[in-house]
């Protein structure tokens, strides 16, 4: 392989993008990469050509972003062919020290991100696992059953109520009477409307208040109060 | 992310292109273009953590690598140093390449490195798979393009020529002024 064949190659690439006939983002550049690789570096005919490799190159810079990296890796290569006068200078000079051949070494170093102890399944899961969307609801569940105190009845204050709205409990305490004793289940859940079961759990939380019915927690049932 | 992590025994690391395609499931047309786009989409979700995708041409691998500043922070805690002795020549052997373009020999180095002995040196850099010994041929293999930065290996060697050419000048200047 010498420069001139190269150039062909590379000239008859630029001319088929020019027509359309090829995406620049469809050519595999690893051949051309190894063909640069291929070349005696110590020509002179390279040193006069970089520029047109260059430039060529540019034209190939239409696509993606990392289309375009992967460009300039070879742009890079290509460059560092200039760059003989430094290597030069450099052995003149810096040849034998051992200090300075360390420090481009370690100054040039890159650390490869490698995972290799994590399995793919695990990889998998964690990441369904933090895709997938989660209840913000906390569950507790009490160990013992939580400890209330007892209320003062006093304390509930009547005055303020709607006069219709005795009328209403009065009304709906004739209507359950002759259902109990039963549990609190049979008289709210009947209801299909839940406004109208919440209505009615508190008519039943007044009746309680009033003592005209109490609740049997042993039983979980609703009574009438006849004391 | 999986594939772009994975060493093989070769010591190759990460994927080729038609190796993620064949894992992702992408035979049409226009998959190098999906691929590409996912790359992107993954490159700039690694930006946070201080990593990007890179390419190595040598190999044609695409991989994970820590970026610049991180790395900085990784070699001042001394986890990527290779030993001084190994690191200068390794030093040797890369700029013998980068001067001849092709194979080089013991003899090469041997030129630079001012030692009689270099041997447990190459036997550690061919053990980490950083070269290949074939007869009296030192060849690169592509694992040393993930580890050395070679554009960053040769504008080090710039700035040191560059600087020690200035400290030359202002010496003679000092001379000139002297005499």
């Amino acid at each position: 392989m010498n420069v001139e064949s190269l150039k062909d190659y590379v000239s008859s690439l630029f001319n088929q993008i020019k027509s359309g006939q090829i995406k620049p983002i469809d050519i595999n550049l690893i051949p051309i990469f190894k063909k640069f690789q291929e070349l005696n570096l110590s020509t002179p005919e390279i040193q006069n050509n970089i520029e047109y490799f260059i430039k060529t190159l540019d034209t190939f810079l239409n696509a993606e972003e990392i289309f375009r990296l992967k460009i300039d890796q070879i742009k890079e290569f290509i460059q560092k062919l200039d760059d003989k006068s430094i290597i030069v200078q450099f052995l003149q000079r810096f040849a034998n020290d051992e200090n300075i051949l360390e420090k481009l070494v370690n100054k040039s170093m890159n650390i490869p991100f490698t995972l290799d102890n994590i399995t793919s399944n695990y990889l998998t899961d964690s990441f369904n696992r933090w895709t997938k969307p989660r209840s913000i609801c906390i569950h507790e569940e009490f160990t013992e059953p939580p400890k209330t105190e007892k209320l003062d009845s006093s304390n509930f204050q009547n005055e303020t109520f709607n006069f219709d709205v005795v009328k209403e409990i009065e009304k709906y305490y004739f209507e359950i009477k002759s259902k109990l004793p039963c549990s609190l289940n049979d008289i709210i859940i009947q209801h299909e409307n839940i406004e109208e079961a919440f209505m009615h759990f508190t008519y039943i939380l007044h009746l309680i208040q009033d003592k005209k019915i109490k609740i049997l927690s042993n039983k979980n049932e609703i009574i009438l109060n006849l004391n | 992310m999986y594939l772009l992590t994975r060493e093989s025994i070769d010591g190759n690391i990460g994927a080729t292109e038609s190796q993620m395609m064949e894992a992702l499931g992408m035979t049409d047309r226009n998959s190098s273009i999906k691929l590409y786009t996912l790359l992107n989409q993954l490159n700039k979700s690694l930006e946070f953590l201080g990593l990007e995708i890179k390419y190595n041409p040598a190999n044609s691998y695409w991989y994970i690598s820590y970026k610049d500043k991180i790395s900085y922070l990784i070699e001042k805690s001394n986890i990527s140093k290779l030993p001084s002795h190994i690191a200068a020549t390794l030093s040797a052997i890369l700029i013998k390449v980068l001067e001849k373009g092709k194979f080089i020999t013991k003899i090469d180095i041997l030129s630079i490195r001012n030692k009689k002995d270099i041997d447990s040196d190459l036997y550690f850099l061919e053990k980490n798979n950083f070269i290949k010994i074939n007869n009296d041929e030192i060849n690169l293999t592509p694992k040393i393009f993930y580890y050395i930065d070679i554009d960053e290996f040769i504008s080090e060697m710039k700035n040191i020529v560059k600087s020690s050419s200035i400290e030359d000048s202002e010496e003679r200047k000092e001379d000139i002024k002297s005499n």
